[in-house]
């Protein structure tokens, strides 16, 4: 009998054991990734430039309870084009990409439709819905420093798509608007597979060429004459890549040494951006200490006359499987919360205009930084997702083809562990190989491999083991080549980088971007050349400049694993206006690589 | 005796009340098991949420267009209780059963208005005067706006900006949208001249380029109030909704240059009604969604029927009516899915 009591105690002890656990568990799946416990877990993936103003927002309404219950709205970075694709694949891997997202929001509406449309075309029902409202808004632009708008007869003559195209048609260039020194016409465009004022920039190209402001069809898309405005538009890119500030951070720096307008001309960004680069903070973050300094020549917003979109940074509340009903309440209380007038009144700290119009738009958004409050006069409709996708895919047929020599360090350091159990050089050759999915048929690509007496004769330091080619033809050697790289002596960056430079811009291809890629996991190595200093004064004279002779080769740096000197990948591609990417965490490569490649 | 009598009036009362409680308890136990089921247009979402988080009602939002389609064809069970939409619509659902030989589906062709609002134009000021210089006597109404709109440009508009591109009037879909028929509907009778417009009026030429100038610059969604305020005129030059939706929000709006509100004549309402189906789970839907709205409707901008709602200040209805039947209405629909 007693046992049996105590056998019923013991129970007892474990059923209010059990019952305490479970009331300490987060609603709604929180507990994996550390919500507060007894807390109703909001996870929130959200584009990067409202990452902070949610953070405070968020903050603020955790304080207060929903119904007598808290709430823990959880907000995580994730750019728009990546959150859309790892939407439509079931947002895989969790530890890498964060947690399931209770509500999405990206930087435009546009990316909820293109989800719903790969969701259907493999068979599975939407689940970002079609009616949030704006957030935040901020139109697309043309950003143009001021005298090459002036030129074009800014302010006083609507400028569009149309007056581009036309100059970037124009064998003279800037010389037929009275300014040779300007070189021809350079486009700044990121890849719409990535970015929203890509995605938006294509859509609004689109519209222009057909003369329309609502409902592009399937029709207007693959209508031949409009592809061939499209190639126009194109021809005219610097370079694309996975976000504006790339651009944004390179004029900035081509300004303070006085040849900003030989580098581009126009670039695709929205409003939020003009302001935030007038204001001497062109990518639009302050670090501590940092004094924000007005450029010498400011850029000035066209709003194009043919019609604009706006991003609205909807919040998503998604109807999808891991949301439960009470995460859903939670999410409507938090939605609710963003539009109160005195919460709205915080976007224009970040150059934002309200998406609630009890609440005025004001400074920052005045002419004085460039923009204009009364502008747009079109917003163009957006078009349906099976529009969207497709126009997504014959951008990829349609964009500046490349030419780009792939360089890759095989130093005997790429042979350590990458902390997974791979070596770092066999995560880097699964990227490489993965990456060259990213090209178009009758984009060039060779691969060079770059170490210290790599070889007997002369060049030592380095062996093109496929020469720059069309990819059509050389995909399998290159998959090839790569699968068998090896690890071998030590890194004689400068080299490498110098000679590739030179090469490159040697057979330089005006229809194409030409470009470098190197990926190094250490610092140079060679005391045979350790002139730094000299490397980028050379690499800088031959992009910018009358010294350039036009034939700008870029150079795209990847700095990988914790020995890689990033400081100096970024000197040295920045002194091309080009761009130096950190995957010092080895496992990120492959999200590396493909950000990258996004610029090609 | 008396005793007797009343032991047995007792006895009668008890079994009688036994009778009736087994009743109640049967019904009760029927209504557990036969969830309710209402069908919403999406032009009533605020409303419908409120039915939703108030009642034990399963609320779906559906566009009139599908639920109108599906009552027409239907030959068996509709599988809801009700239908919470705007006036027209189960009167003409109703009519095309009757063409087609099938019963009544709802208990009446024309279920009561709880509540009525009238259809309305916000117009940003600039648009408004260009307008004004295309309108008879400077009255914006429906005649001119669709002259306005077949010009498509606004620099072929007399007093209109070339800078401001194409001519955008956002009209309520009288294809799906719950407000949109009854909003073609008034502009035919504008354009007529007349109320008695008949289905053969149909047949003009040139009321048919008028109504295509008219659907050219109509949005495909037409997108919501708030959109419209949020993105300023560069989104619409005019925007056609009900009063319900547009005078809360244009009184809220806190920028420059407010758009104006407009009733153009004929003023013409759209009537909130609740269309149920015969039986007792029908009639509960009809006692449980009055109740769960009678506080709302005049927070969410409706004007109560028989009462002047909470905005004295807006002009008062009119007697209803001057809008076509809804046999010509339903051809008024396919004339405007036949435009170009």
């Amino acid at each position: 009998m007693r046992r049996t009591l105590k056998g019923r105690g013991c129970l007892g002890v474990l059923v209010v054991a059990a019952l305490v656990l479970a009331g300490c568990t987060t609603t709604g799946g929180g507990t994996a990734f550390g919500g507060k416990r007894n807390c109703t877990t909001v996870t929130m993936a959200v584009s990067p430039e409202k990452l902070a103003l949610l953070t405070e927002l968020a903050a603020t309404f955790n304080k207060d309870k929903i119904d007598g219950k808290c709430v823990d709205v959880r907000v995580a970075k994730t750019s728009s084009g990546a959150g859309a694709t790892l939407l439509t694949e079931g947002w895989p891997d969790e530890p890498a990409n964060g947690p399931k997202p209770v509500v999405w929001s990206p930087a435009a509406s546009s990316w909820g439709a293109v989800v719903n449309q790969r969701l259907s075309d493999k068979g599975q029902a939407a689940i970002v819905p079609t009616d949030a409202k704006p957030f935040m808004l901020t139109p697309l632009t043309i950003a143009m420093p001021r005298p090459m708008a002036q030129a074009l007869g800014w302010p006083n003559t609507p400028i569009g798509y149309s007056d581009l195209l036309a100059l970037a048609n124009d064998p003279k260039g800037w010389a037929g608007k009275g300014h040779p020194e300007w070189g021809p016409f350079k486009l700044g465009k990121t890849n719409p597979n990535f970015s929203t004022s890509a995605l938006s920039a294509t859509i609004a190209q689109y519209y222009a060429a057909v003369g329309k402001v609502r409902d592009l069809s399937l029709e207007d898309v693959n209508n031949p004459q409009v592809e061939s405005a499209q190639r126009g538009v194109e021809s005219a890119v610097v370079h694309y890549g996975d976000t504006t500030l790339t651009f944004l951070n390179n004029l900035y720096r081509a300004d303070s040494r006085g040849v900003g307008l030989t580098y581009v001309s126009a670039v695709a960004v929205e409003e939020k951006s003009v302001i935030d680069y007038n204001t001497g903070n062109p990518d639009g973050i302050l670090d501590p200490g940092e004094r924000p300094r007005p450029p010498r020549i400011p850029l000035v917003a066209i709003y194009p006359k043919e019609g604009t979109l706006f991003s609205d940074n909807p919040l998503f509340i998604l109807n999808a499987p891991w949301v439960s009903p009470v995460q859903r309440k939670a999410a409507q209380a938090f939605e609710a919360f963003v539009q109160r007038p005195e919460n709205q009144r915080k976007v224009l700290r970040f150059g934002f205009r309200p998406g609630n119009p009890s609440v005025p738009v004001a400074a920052p958004i005045n002419a004085a930084n460039g923009v204009d409050p009364g502008q747009p006069q079109t917003t163009l409709g957006l078009p349906t997702p099976q529009v969207l996708v497709r126009l997504v895919e014959k951008w990829g047929e349609l964009r500046k083809g490349a030419r780009v020599l792939l360089v890759m360090d095989v130093s005997g350091s790429m042979g350590d562990d990458a902390g997974n159990g791979d070596t770092k050089l066999e995560l880097a050759k699964r990227a490489a190989i993965t990456a060259l999915d990213q090209f178009k048929s009758d984009d060039l690509v060779g691969l060079r491999i770059f170490s210290t007496q790599i070889r007997a004769q002369e060049p030592k330091d380095y062996i093109d083991l496929v020469p720059v080619g069309p990819i059509s033809a050389d995909r399998e050697q290159l998959v090839h080549s790569i699968d068998a790289l090896a690890p071998t002596n030590g890194t004689p960056l400068y080299t490498a980088a110098s000679a590739a430079f030179d090469d490159m811009k040697q057979a330089f291809d005006p229809a194409r971007i030409n470009a470098v890629l190197l990926l190094t996991d250490g610092q140079n190595e060679d005391p045979r050349n350790e002139d730094l200093d000299g490397l980028v004064r050379r690499l800088r004279s031959g992009s910018e400049g009358a010294s350039s002779g036009g034939n700008t080769v870029r150079l795209f740096t990847i700095a990988y694993g914790r020995d890689a000197d990033l400081a100096v990948l970024k000197r040295m591609a920045e002194a091309t206006n080009g761009a130096s990417y950190d995957a010092h965490d080895p496992t990120t490569i492959n999200q590396v690589f493909t950000a990258v490649v996004s610029n090609f | 005796m008396p005793r007797r009598l009343f032991a047995l009036l007792a006895a009668v009362a008890m079994v009688a009340g036994a009778f009736g409680m087994r009743h109640l308890l049967d019904q009760r136990k029927e209504d557990k098991a036969h969830p309710l089921n209402l069908i919403c247009v999406p032009d009533l979402t605020a409303l419908c949420q409120i039915i939703g988080q108030r009642t034990d009602i399963n609320v779906t939002v559906e566009p009139a267009s599908q639920t109108s389609g599906r009552v027409v064809a239907l030959n068996g069970a509709l599988g809801i209780d009700g239908w919470l939409t705007t006036g027209p619509w189960p009167s003409m659902a109703e009519a095309g059963r009757q063409a087609k030989g099938l019963p009544r589906m709802f208990t009446t062709t024309s279920p009561p208005v709880l509540a009525r609002t009238p259809v309305v134009l916000a117009v940003w000021p600039d648009r408004a005067a260009a307008l004004r210089q295309n309108c008879p006597n400077q009255q914006i109404g429906w005649k001119c706006l669709g002259s306005v709109a077949g010009k498509r440009q606004w620099k072929d508009v007399p007093g209109g900006n070339p800078i401001w591109g194409p001519v955008k009037i956002a009209l309520p879909d009288p294809g799906n949208d719950a407000a949109g028929v009854t909003v073609l509907g008034a502009a035919a009778v504008d354009y007529f001249g007349r109320p008695d417009v008949a289905a053969a009026d149909f047949e003009d030429d040139a009321f048919r380029d008028w109504v295509s100038g008219l659907k050219s610059t109509t949005p495909t969604r037409e997108p919501t109030f708030s959109e419209v305020l949020a993105t300023g005129k560069s989104l619409e030059d005019v925007y056609a909704g009900l009063e319900a939706d547009v005078q809360p929000a244009l009184a809220q709006y806190a920028r420059a240059d407010k758009p104006v509100l407009l009733y153009p004549a004929p003023m013409t309402t759209v009537d909130l009604v609740l269309a149920v189906l015969p039986g007792r789970a029908g009639q509960r839907v009809r006692v449980l969604v009055a109740s769960a709205v009678k506080d709302h409707l005049a927070d969410l901008g409706w004007r109560l029927t028989g009462g002047p709602g909470r905005q004295p200040a807006l002009p008062a209805l009119g007697a209803g009516g001057g809008v076509p039947d809804p046999g010509v209405l339903d051809a008024l629909r396919l004339v405007w899915k036949e435009a170009a």
